[in-house]
């Protein structure tokens, strides 16, 4: 192979780089560092002598832009096509033009990730004040296509729930009887089974399936239809036709899981009885007996504890979904991260939820 | 791109013939003819939702056509093994008309991208090119920006910055200067020419801009919505000045009364 490059130092600072034959993606990388090291060097004048240059490619015309913008001093072409100059004037950088991000260290990404969060704190409180100052003109402006909206929401949330709530609910209950019953045969109290049962599906399990079934389905739906509205400038058009995103898009669903989720947890709480039954008819008991010692085990209390659960969670599923949905930057992948941080938000906002409202209720004396 | 034996120099970079686009029952176009010569800049121009963007598409094989063959330098861009449609798009460069850059990516990966894909440069190399790439289209300084950072002329621009990035044969360009101001536009429209005089690469450029197809354009395949098909093949100005069609001619013509 030919020799593609000739250096020559000239005196004081000068620099001339011959370059011969074709530069492009084969022969550019074999020369790049030897001459962006010469042209480095070239503190007065850097000349690129083109006039053996064959074929130049992109590779080529890149080699060739970094050598001049890597030449502390001024650069000259001798030789090469007149469209060679054209585009190595269209690509010439000014000097000192900012190409990169910095990278950051350690501590300082702590720091943003804890500033971020206060951040998303702030966000929270006044998305919560939007919603609250929002509900007053959502009933003022309530009219038959806000409240078909509201009714799609709950068909949403709620009807297309059903099956994975049946589901899960049985399963639940059918385990927990399990466990319950290998339990308490130990002490040979097997008929406790169905207070057991009754007691932790009205209290806890009921609400929680259908909490949970919400973040995974209905949270998470949110926060990536918000989301796609914000990146495609849904929202902006909303805006601009005077309609408030919080009123027309963000009431209508939370509302939707408010109401939807106690139904969900009282249509959990029956599944999860049902399913409770079935490891206690294998062992001869009678479903009819087992229902009645069922609701014999829990009061209105824990009924009304089901019901205040249902409601909190669903409140706050639907809240942190259309609240992430809301906060959604630009492009796709920002899309994928509310989501998640929707799903995940909401579940552990429930459990804490639920240990509050448990000590309430344990407190008040039920 | 010799990668079929029966290439000659005269063979057209693309071929189209009898070719139908349709939407299940719904017909786009039809019978569509025209060649795209080695080193010509072609433009497709046509009313708004004529099928100019799919058009591009069933070109490199993105979407199947109702009926109708068409060969990319000498490759069946119809019928194609994964492999053989691997082959094809090595050697073209598309810049969609909403930009499709890849939103985790800065707009200068967006452009390294391709040179990491299918090149051995390494990583200082493959950013001085993407550089001169994007300072080409002269957005060198959002060079670390995100997509989501970025206006939508920069995006357009981003996107022809990467579209050019392994100096394909073949580079279609969908609406590159919507959005863009006319200044911006025409140095788009000089580096297009002096691309194609410099590495004789082949344009396909799908715009409205008058401006830019008579200062560049070799031809220009005009498509109408509502015969739903060609209506006029061949240099710009020729066309304008003594195309038996009066669409085409007022069409290139808007400011004259009809
Ligand atoms: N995926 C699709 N399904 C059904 N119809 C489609 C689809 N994509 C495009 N069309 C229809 O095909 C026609 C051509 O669309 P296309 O996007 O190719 O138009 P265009 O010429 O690029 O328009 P514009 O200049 O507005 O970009 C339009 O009528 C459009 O409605
Ligand atoms: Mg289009």
């Amino acid at each position: 192979m030919a020799e593609t490059l000739r250096i020559s130092q000239g005196e004081a600072g000068g620099v001339t780089i011959a370059i011969s034959g074709p530069l492009d993606l084969e022969t550019a990388p074999g020369v790049w560092d030897q001459a962006v090291r010469a042209a480095t060097t070239a503190t007065k004048e850097l000349v690129l002598d083109l006039t053996g240059l064959g074929v130049c490619d992109g590779v080529g015309v890149g080699l060739l832009a970094e050598l001049d913008r890597s030449a502390p001093g001024q650069t000259r072409l001798d030789g090469g096509s007149d469209e060679l100059h054209e585009l190595l004037k269209m690509a010439r950088l000014e000097k000192g033009q900012d190409t990169r991000a910095p990278s950051v260290g350690f501590f300082s990404s702590v720091g943003q990730a804890t500033a971020a969060l206060l951040a998303t704190i702030h966000a929270l409180i006044s998305f919560t004040g939007d919603v609250t100052a929002a509900i007053i003109p959502a009933i003022r402006t309530l009219n038959g296509t806000r409240l078909r909206e509201i009714l799609r929401n709950c068909v949403r949330v709620g009807a297309d729930a059903v099956p994975v709530v049946s589901f899960l609910g049985l399963l639940i209950g059918y385990i927990l009887s399990v466990q319950a019953t290998k339990a308490l045969e130990t002490v040979g109290t097997t008929s406790l089974v169905p207070m057991v049962v009754g007691f932790s599906t009205f209290r806890e399990f009921g609400a929680l399936i259908a909490a949970i079934i919400l973040a995974g389905r209905s949270g998470s739906a949110f926060a990536a239809e918000l989301g796609t509205m914000k990146v495609t400038e849904e929202m902006d058009a909303y805006r601009t036709l005077g309609l408030n995103p919080i009123v027309v898009l963000v009431i209508p669903r939370i509302l939707a899981g408010v109401i939807v989720t106690p139904l969900l947890t009282i249509y959990s709480i029956v599944l999860a009885i049902v399913g409770g039954s079935i490891p206690l008819l294998t062992k001869g008991y009678s479903f009819g007996a087992y229902i009645d010692s069922v609701f014999n085990s829990v009061v209105t209390a824990d009924f009304a504890q089901a019901m205040v659960k249902g409601l909190v969670f669903g409140l706050l599923v639907a809240m942190l979904g259309c609240f992430h949905g809301m906060r959604t930057g630009r492009g796709a992948d920002a899309v994928g991260a509310s989501t998640t941080k929707a799903v995940v938000a909401g579940i552990v906002a429930v459990l804490i939820a639920d240990s509050i409202v448990s000590t309430i209720f344990y407190n008040l004396g039920y | 791109m010799a990668a079929n034996g029966a290439t000659t120099p005269e063979t057209p970079i693309v071929d189209v013939r009898n070719l139908r686009m349709a939407f299940g029952p719904k017909v786009v176009l039809e019978d569509i003819n025209f060649k795209v010569h080695k080193g010509e800049i072609f433009f497709i121009g046509g009313n708004s939702g004529c099928g100019k963007s799919t058009l591009f598409k069933h070109i490199v094989g993105l979407i199947p056509p109702a009926a109708g063959e068409i060969y990319v330098d000498g490759m069946d861009a119809v019928n194609f093994t994964p492999k053989e449609h691997q082959r094809l798009l090595r050697h073209v460069g598309v810049s969609y008309q909403g930009g499709a850059l890849f939103s985790s990516m800065s707009i200068l990966e967006n452009v390294c991208m391709p040179l990491r894909e299918f090149t051995d440069l390494n990583a200082k190399e493959r950013e001085a090119v993407g550089m001169t790439k994007l300072s080409l289209v002269g957005l060198a300084p959002a060079a670390s920006k995100l997509p989501a950072e970025v206006s939508g002329g920069m995006l357009k621009r981003a996107a022809v910055a990467r579209a050019l990035a392994l100096d394909p044969d073949l580079v279609i360009f969908d609406e590159p200067s919507a959005g863009l101001d006319p200044l911006s536009s025409s140095d788009l429209d000089r580096l297009i020419a002096t691309l194609s005089r410099l590495l004789s690469t082949t344009f396909i450029i799908v715009s409205h801009e008058l401006r830019s197809i008579f200062s560049i354009a070799d031809r220009l395949l005009l498509l109408d919505a509502a015969r739903k098909t060609q209506v006029g093949l061949g240099p710009p100005k020729e066309l304008r000045e003594s195309s038996p069609d009066s669409w085409v001619r007022s069409f290139l013509n808007p400011g004259a009364a009809a």
